[in-house]
C-alpha cells in the first residue's frame, strides 16, 4: 500500500522537526523548511500536528519535574524488562508473587531486606533472642543478630529496638556482654532493658530500667542510669536528659514528647504511615509537647493541626504538607 | 438487534463464568484484594467495548490480555506517582496549588510513560536529550555511544509515536 499524503507529510514534518533541532541547521536549511511550509496547506497541517502531538506528551509537565537527574527522568527511563516478565507470569501462576517492589518499598524499609528482623509501616514485632532476652521492634526497623561463638550481638540499621534481658543474664560469668551496634555505637546493657534508636546519622540510647553503656566508634563513653537518655554520633555523645523512658512510648503505640521539635513527632508519625508527610523548615522548628496516638495518625494530625499554629494541606492520601500557619494581621 | 442482544448475552454469560475466576487469579497475583476487585471489573468494562464480543472463541486469554494491560498501567501508574512525589519532597515549590492541576500532570506523565513505552531505552534517552535537554545529536550520539544517524532515527521513532498517541 502506498502512503497516504498525510502520512507523507508527516514523516517530512518529522524530518524537519530533527533538521532543525539537531543542531546542525544552516541558515539554508531555515530556507528550505520555510519553503516546504508554504509549498502545501497540507505541510503546514502536518506540522502544527506534530508540534501539538510534542506539546501534549511533553510541555503539559513542569520541565523541572523532568529534570536530568531527577527519579521521573529516571523512573521514564528505567529498563522495563523485569515487570515486563512479572506481567507475564502474572494470571499464569496461582501463587505469583506481587511484580510491585516498587509499591512495596513504601511499605518497607527495602534497602535492608536482609536484616534478620524487619517490620514494615505500622508494624511493631517482638522477638525472642537466642539467650532469653526480648527483643521489641518498632515500625520501619531491621535488626540482625549474631549469637555465633559466644558473642551476644544485635546490629541495629533502622528504626528503635527495646531490648529487655533475661533475668540473670547480666550476672552470667564468662558470657560476652550483649552489644547493640548502630553506624555510630555500640550500646551496652547492663541489667533491666534499654532503648536503642537509629536516626539519619544518630543514634539514641535510653536505659529504661537498669544501666546502660555507650560506646561511640570514635571511643567516647557514658553510662546511663536508670531513665537517663542520650543521643550520640561517631564522635560525641549530647548531654545526658533525665526521665526520658517516654521515648519508648511507642511500644503501647503512642509517641510522648516533652518540648521537643515537631519534626520529631512527625517522623515518628512517619513510620506508621504510607506516603510522606513533609514539614516546612519553619514548622519543623515548632515546640510540641503532648501525648499522640501512633496507630491512628490521622488523629494525631488532627490534635497537632488544633494545638499547634500550623496549617495542613493534603494532595491526595499520599502527601500531607505542613507549615506554619500565617496570622492574619 | 439480534447481534445486539447475541452479544449482551454473550457478556452476561462470560461475566458469569468468568468473573470469580479473574478476581481470584489476580488475588494471587497481585496480593490485594481492592486491586484485584478494581482490575477485574475495569477488564469487563473494556471487554464490553471489545469487537465481536459474541465470536470470541477463548474468553479466558482475551481476559488476561485485558487485566495485563490494566495491572501494566496500574504499576506505572505508582511508580510515576512515587517518583513525582520523591520530586516534590525535594522541590516542593513545584507542588501545583490546585488537586485539577496535580491530577493534570499524572496524567501527562502517564501518557509521557505510554508514549515511551514501546521504545528502547536508548530511543527514550536520546528523545528526551533533545526535547528537554536541548542537546545536539552529535552530543547525544556522544552519550550514548551510537552514531548520530542513529540518534536520528531514535528521535523519528518516539515523534511517531507522539503522533500516534495524539491522533488516539
Amino acid at each position: 500500500m502506498s502512503a497516504t499524503p498525510a502520512t507523507e507529510a508527516r514523516e517530512a514534518a518529522i524530518a524537519w522537526r530533527l533538521c532543525l533541532s539537531g543542531g546542525a541547521a544552516t541558515e539554508a536549511d531555515q530556507r528550505a523548511f520555510e519553503a516546504w511550509l508554504a509549498a502545501s496547506p497540507s505541510h503546514q497541517a502536518a506540522w502544527h500536528h506534530l508540534e501539538a502531538a510534542l506539546g501534549s506528551a511533553l510541555h503539559a509537565i513542569d520541565p523541572r519535574l523532568l529534570s536530568a537527574s531527577g527519579a521521573l527522568r529516571r523512573s521514564l527511563l528505567r529498563p522495563q524488562e523485569a515487570q515486563r516478565r512479572r506481567l507475564n507470569k502474572l494470571l499464569l501462576t496461582a501463587g505469583g508473587l506481587f511484580g510491585g517492589a516498587v509499591c512495596l518499598d513504601r511499605f518497607l524499609p527495602l534497602t535492608h531486606v536482609a536484616a534478620d528482623y524487619l517490620t514494615g509501616t505500622g508494624q511493631r514485632r517482638t522477638v525472642a533472642l537466642p539467650d532469653g532476652a526480648i527483643m521489641e521492634l518498632d515500625a520501619r526497623t531491621a535488626a540482625s543478630i549474631d549469637f555465633s561463638g559466644g558473642r551476644r550481638r544485635v546490629r541495629l540499621e533502622a528504626g528503635a529496638i527495646v531490648v529487655r534481658l533475661a533475668d540473670g543474664a547480666d550476672a552470667v560469668g564468662g558470657a560476652s556482654p550483649l552489644r547493640i551496634q548502630t553506624a555510630q555505637g555500640a550500646v551496652l546493657p547492663r541489667s533491666g532493658s534499654v532503648l536503642v534508636r537509629c536516626a539519619e546519622d544518630r543514634s539514641q540510647c535510653v536505659a529504661l530500667t537498669g544501666q546502660a553503656g555507650i560506646v561511640t566508634v570514635g571511643g567516647q563513653q557514658r553510662l546511663l542510669a536508670e531513665g537517663e537518655g542520650a543521643w550520640f554520633d561517631a564522635h560525641r555523645i549530647d548531654p545526658v536528659q533525665a526521665a526520658q523512658t517516654h521515648a519508648a512510648a511507642w511500644q503501647e503505640g503512642r509517641i510522648e514528647v516533652h518540648d521537643e521539635p515537631l519534626q520529631r513527632v512527625i517522623d515518628a508519625l512517619a513510620r506508621y504511615r504510607p506516603g510522606w508527610i513533609r514539614v516546612s523548615a519553619a514548622a519543623s522548628r515548632l515546640r510540641v509537647s503532648g501525648l499522640f496516638p501512633l496507630d491512628d495518625t490521622e488523629r494525631a494530625l488532627e490534635a497537632l493541626r488544633h494545638t499547634q499554629p500550623i496549617t495542613l494541606r493534603r494532595f491526595g492520601a499520599w502527601l500531607v504538607m505542613i507549615d506554619v500557619a500565617t496570622r492574619q494581621a | 438487534m439480534d447481534s445486539h442482544l447475541a452479544r449482551n448475552a454473550r457478556f452476561a454469560s462470560i461475566y458469569k463464568d468468568d468473573h470469580p475466576w479473574l478476581e481470584r487469579r489476580l488475588r494471587d497475583g497481585l496480593r490485594n484484594r481492592e486491586d484485584a476487585q478494581d482490575v477485574a471489573s475495569e477488564t469487563f468494562t473494556q471487554l464490553l467495548q471489545a469487537p465481536a464480543l459474541h465470536q470470541l472463541l477463548e474468553p479466558r486469554a482475551m481476559l488476561v490480555t485485558i487485566a495485563r494491560r490494566i495491572t501494566w498501567r496500574l504499576w506505572r501508574r505508582r511508580e510515576l506517582e512515587r517518583a513525582w512525589l520523591d520530586m516534590l519532597r525535594i522541590q516542593p515549590e513545584l507542588v501545583e496549588p490546585s488537586a485539577e492541576s496535580r491530577y493534570q500532570t499524572l496524567q501527562a506523565l502517564q501518557a509521557l510513560d505510554a508514549v515511551l513505552e514501546g521504545l528502547s531505552s536508548k530511543a527514550r534517552m536520546a528523545f528526551l536529550y533533545s526535547q528537554l535537554d536541548g542537546m545536539t545529536h552529535v552530543d547525544i550520539a556522544g552519550r550514548l555511544d551510537v552514531s548520530p544517524t542513529m540518534v536520528r532515527k531514535y528521535i523519528a521513532q518516539a515523534l511517531q509515536r507522539c503522533c500516534a498517541a495524539f491522533d488516539a
